[in-house]
């Protein structure tokens, strides 16, 4: 564990996750269509960051789920670091199921991203006015 | 990316349920509480917000405790707060749709349950013993928050010293042979920014006290070994 929060710590140095940024580790996030966020954007809170933070600790489940519109948002296991792409999701899956994260992940200064909570997930599914088939085609892009 | 299903225990089985704002719940209340929060074990130095940031919710502690602390102009911190078992935190911001004014991170490793806004306020608005259990948990803070602000201004160092000591020998006592053990291993630097003082002057204080036989030291945990000469000295009722 000592190793983990070490590493955590560690990636404050933004210089570093300039670097993994150009080296373009891939992420395993959902990659949302402009569509999916356009409809998001009208529904979700947009937040920005103005601190860094962990959103996600290792083994938690997250508090809500997460869809990065611009700025940096980085996966982190042990040594290995991955940065979202803009639109990537992340937690909603794990968020409605009560399932813990096998990473961590961190958001840094600068950031906007949409967030999802449980209960507006709960609201958007049992909305009649949203059209059926577009959420059943996000749910399941996103797992849920 | 995902690991496992996490299985929490009921609101109803909470160990805190007696001490926190959900006790006197209705119980179609407790029953949505049950499906809707998220909880979680913050390891030590861990954090569950940052000052700044945006609020997604209010946190109630299960087990454990947690500082609350704020960054002054010149980057140093000062603890605020502290929050045990059955507190809830958060909620300020919650409510007054404003960031979160102070940091708070895990003193010890601590079970925490999470539910956002949204869900909150909707169950508030639906349960008046609730909302009234709100009210009276901020106003107690408000008064535990007149209070410290008066003990500032009209108590010395060595009176604030012995305060802060039978505030933390109420919730991290554990009482021994000798006296009562504190459960929480508070830096001097955490115990003498919340107090407003500097380090060396709390040293000197908790010195003081050694040399009065009014506490002792097992490792880093704080025994209080006569209670009544440190009620008096703090002048506490």
């Amino acid at each position: 564990m000592k190793q983990k929060c070490s590493n955590l710590g560690r990636l404050i140095n933004e210089e570093e996750v300039g670097r993994a940024y150009q080296m373009g580790k891939s992420s395993s996030g959902h990659l949302l269509s402009e569509k999916e966020i356009n409809f998001l954007k009208k529904h979700c809170d947009q937040i920005s960051y103005s601190k860094d933070e962990v959103l996600i600790y290792e083994d938690h489940v997250p508090k809500v789920g997460i869809v990065l519109l611009s700025g940096k948002l980085a996966q982190i296991k042990w040594n290995d670091v991955k940065l979202l792409p803009p639109f990537s999701s992340i937690g909603i899956r794990e968020l409605c199921n009560n399932l813990s994260m096998d990473c961590s992940v961190k958001i840094f200064k600068g950031a906007d991203i949409l967030v999802l909570s449980k209960s507006k997930i709960e609201d958007l599914k049992n909305d009649q006015s949203l059209k059926l088939c577009f959420l059943k085609q996000f749910y399941a892009k996103v797992e849920l | 990316m995902t690991k496992k299903e996490v299985k929490y225990l009921k609101c109803e089985e909470c160990p805190s349920r007696s001490k926190g704002v959900f006790s006197s719940c209705e119980v179609e209340s407790t029953e949505r509480l049950n499906k809707n929060r998220i909880t979680n074990i913050y390891k030590k130095g861990q954090t569950l917000f940052v000052e700044g940031n945006t609020t997604h919710g209010l946190y109630c502690i299960m087990e454990g405790a947690v500082k609350i602390t704020r960054t002054g102009p010149e980057g140093k911190e000062v603890m605020v707060r502290l929050v045990s078992i059955g507190n809830i935190l958060g909620h300020r911001s919650v409510f007054c749709s404003e960031r979160y004014s102070a940091t708070a991170t895990a003193l010890t490793d601590t079970t925490v349950c999470f539910v956002d806004k949204k869900f909150i306020v909707e169950l508030i608005k639906k349960d008046s013993l609730l909302a009234l259990n709100f009210i009276k948990n901020l106003s107690e803070d408000l008064g535990a928050s007149e209070e410290k602000q008066a003990s500032y201004t009209q108590k010395n160092v060595l009176e604030r010293v012995c305060e802060l000591l039978v505030l933390l020998k109420i919730t991290y006592g554990e009482k021994v042979d000798f006296g009562w053990k504190l459960n929480l291993k508070l830096t001097r630097e955490d115990m003498a920014s919340y107090l407003g003082i500097a380090t060396e002057t709390l040293i000197r204080s908790i010195s003081e006290l050694k040399n009065e036989k009014i506490i002792s030291q097992e490792g880093k945990n704080i025994i209080i070994l006569d209670e009544a000469k440190m009620l008096k000295l703090g002048k506490i009722d």
